[in-house]
């Protein structure tokens, strides 16, 4: 979903950057406050993972393919929506200045599209799901698995959604038919690449690393194996 | 860093690695959601790119041409790079902590 240099006008690239410049800084206030010792290590590897996950595209029907995000995945696991927005920050700006992944001048339009939007919908999905109950899915591991993977489906999504408007926008995508087809790809996209991975990952670390995951203190009571 | 936070950054990192190093020969080819939907629209057409020339395009080392495993060192730097970033980004922040007088720093070049 990175958008390339030339697909917004200039101008309204600036009013892209000007909309996450005030996450951004709320992001290095969250990184001047919680990055310690033990959650550099965190941050770096999941940056890390992300950029590396992010160049595998996963092929979908339609002769597409799609990647992960990674932005809910990120607010989740460090607890705060701008560990998410700082994340994909530093990511899409190695993404762009080194790989010609994501333009330089849509930098601004990729990060608050991906880093702000995701972030926010994926971390106040997950805050949201996780403490309801509502069958045996709810519960302990696998409450916080299914939790992770509709929220981490629900960043995506919405994503595509904004993205869809920024090119409705700048007049490169009709409207509904934008709609329609960023939609359907990120829907599919979300459920094998966003939600699997995101699920799998962040169970992974509340069950190994409980001394570092932000919410593990919903989840003292799953169910211990081996 | 605790041992065990070492543990955990090497553990995390030989996946990433590893990951880097797969992606070119597993990753599909098809253009992603944006590019496929971009295709349906003559709106979208004939839309040129800016003239920034990054020096690693679609994730190749242009000096190991186009193989999968050119593929695989440009990844893997950028995995490296990316986690430097995080470490460089921490370590400027934990300095501005500890200098509450940041004059001082001026006069230690030469």
């Amino acid at each position: 979903m990175h958008i390339p240099d030339g697909f917004i006008p200039l101008w309204q690239c600036a009013i892209y950057f000007a909309l996450a410049a005030p996450f951004l800084y709320m992001s290095i206030r969250w990184a001047n406050k919680e990055l310690d010792e033990r959650k550099v290590p965190l941050l770096g590897i999941l940056a890390a993972g992300i950029f590396a996950i992010q160049a595998m595209n996963i092929p979908i029907p339609w002769g597409t393919s799609g990647h992960m995000v990674g932005a809910a995945m990120a607010a989740i696991i460090l607890g705060s929506p701008y560990a998410g927005v700082l994340l994909l920050t530093l990511v899409l700006l190695v993404q762009g200045l080194l790989f010609g992944d994501g333009g330089i001048t849509t930098l601004g339009a990729n990060i608050f599209n991906m880093g702000v939007v995701g972030s926010f919908v994926g971390f106040y999905s997950f805050k949201g799901l996780k403490g309801l109950k509502i069958g045996p899915l709810s519960r302990g591991t696998s409450g916080l698995a299914s939790s992770a993977f509709v929220a981490a489906w629900l960043s995506l999504f919405v994503s595509a959604v904004v993205c869809t408007f920024q090119m409705a926008a700048a007049g490169t995508f009709p409207l509904v038919e934008g709609l329609i087809f960023m939609g359907l790809y990120h829907a599919v996209i979300g459920i094998i690449a966003e939600g699997v991975i995101t699920s799998i990952v962040v169970t992974t670390i509340a069950t190994q690393r409980a001394d570092i995951f932000a919410f593990s203190d919903d989840f003292a009571k799953r169910e211990v194996t081996a | 860093m605790k041992p065990r936070d070492k543990k955990f950054l090497m553990v995390g990192m030989a996946i990433a690695l590893a990951l880097s190093v797969l992606a070119p020969f597993l990753a599909s080819a098809n253009p992603d959601g944006l590019e496929s939907a971009a295709e349906n629209f003559e709106s979208a057409e004939g839309k040129e790119a800016g003239d920034y020339e990054s020096p690693m395009p679609d994730y190749i080392v242009p000096a190991l041409g186009e193989e999968p495993l050119s593929g695989s060192v440009a990844i893997a730097l950028g995995t490296v790079l990316t986690l430097f970033l995080v470490l460089g980004l921490s370590y400027v922040l934990k300095l501005r902590k500890a200098t509450s007088m940041p004059d001082e720093k001026d006069a230690d070049t030469s």
